[in-house]
């Protein structure tokens, strides 16, 4: 298992030795270690996993629309307008996330 | 739809591969791996398992 980098090492392989592999895992200087927690930057990875989050909460909210609009179609409107309004609060909340980020992002 | 973690023959804290990976490629054996960082892994290997709802995968890495 290596990861992939196209430049020399500066460590000894001793320091990314993983007994549960079998193998080394090989870090690039310019790489993160994330599976051997050797994380050189947390709050990229954090930014990062929250941006994923607003974009695939957004992607949920519009299947969630996508069912309410399927049991609309059987004839349950009381549940569409129910499930309308459960996106809609999804939708304020993920809103809020993304004001978050937006503000992270400028730090 | 959602990142999964991957792990090395059975799921458990000690064979964690890769947290947070959104994209898996396999060709001719070799697997590689990329966590939401764009960070890779690459392993020779096949998967095992695929679980969609827990996002977990195991891989077998070939010895």
């Amino acid at each position: 298992m290596h990861l992939d980098h196209d430049h020399p090492h500066t460590h000894p392989h001793e320091e990314h030795a993983h007994d549960g592999c079998g193998e080394h895992i090989h870090c690039g200087e310019h790489i993160n270690c994330a599976e051997c927690g050797h994380n050189s930057d947390p709050r990229a990875e954090l930014l990062a996993l929250m941006r994923y989050m607003v974009g695939h909460n957004t992607q949920h909210a519009n299947e969630l629309a996508g069912l309410a609009k399927k049991l609309d179609e059987l004839g349950d409107h009381t549940s569409y307008e129910q499930v309308m309004q459960a996106v809609g609060d999804f939708e304020k909340g993920n809103l809020r996330l993304s004001t978050v980020l937006a503000a992270l992002d400028q730090k | 739809m959602c990142l999964s973690s991957v792990y090395k023959e059975t799921v458990g804290d000690n064979n964690l591969l890769l947290n947070n990976v959104q994209r898996i490629t396999c060709s001719g054996g070799t697997i590689v791996l990329t966590d939401i960082l764009e960070r890779q892994l690459t392993i020779e290997g096949e998967i095992l398992l695929v679980d969609l709802i827990q996002n977990q995968v195991i891989i077998a890495p070939k010895d």
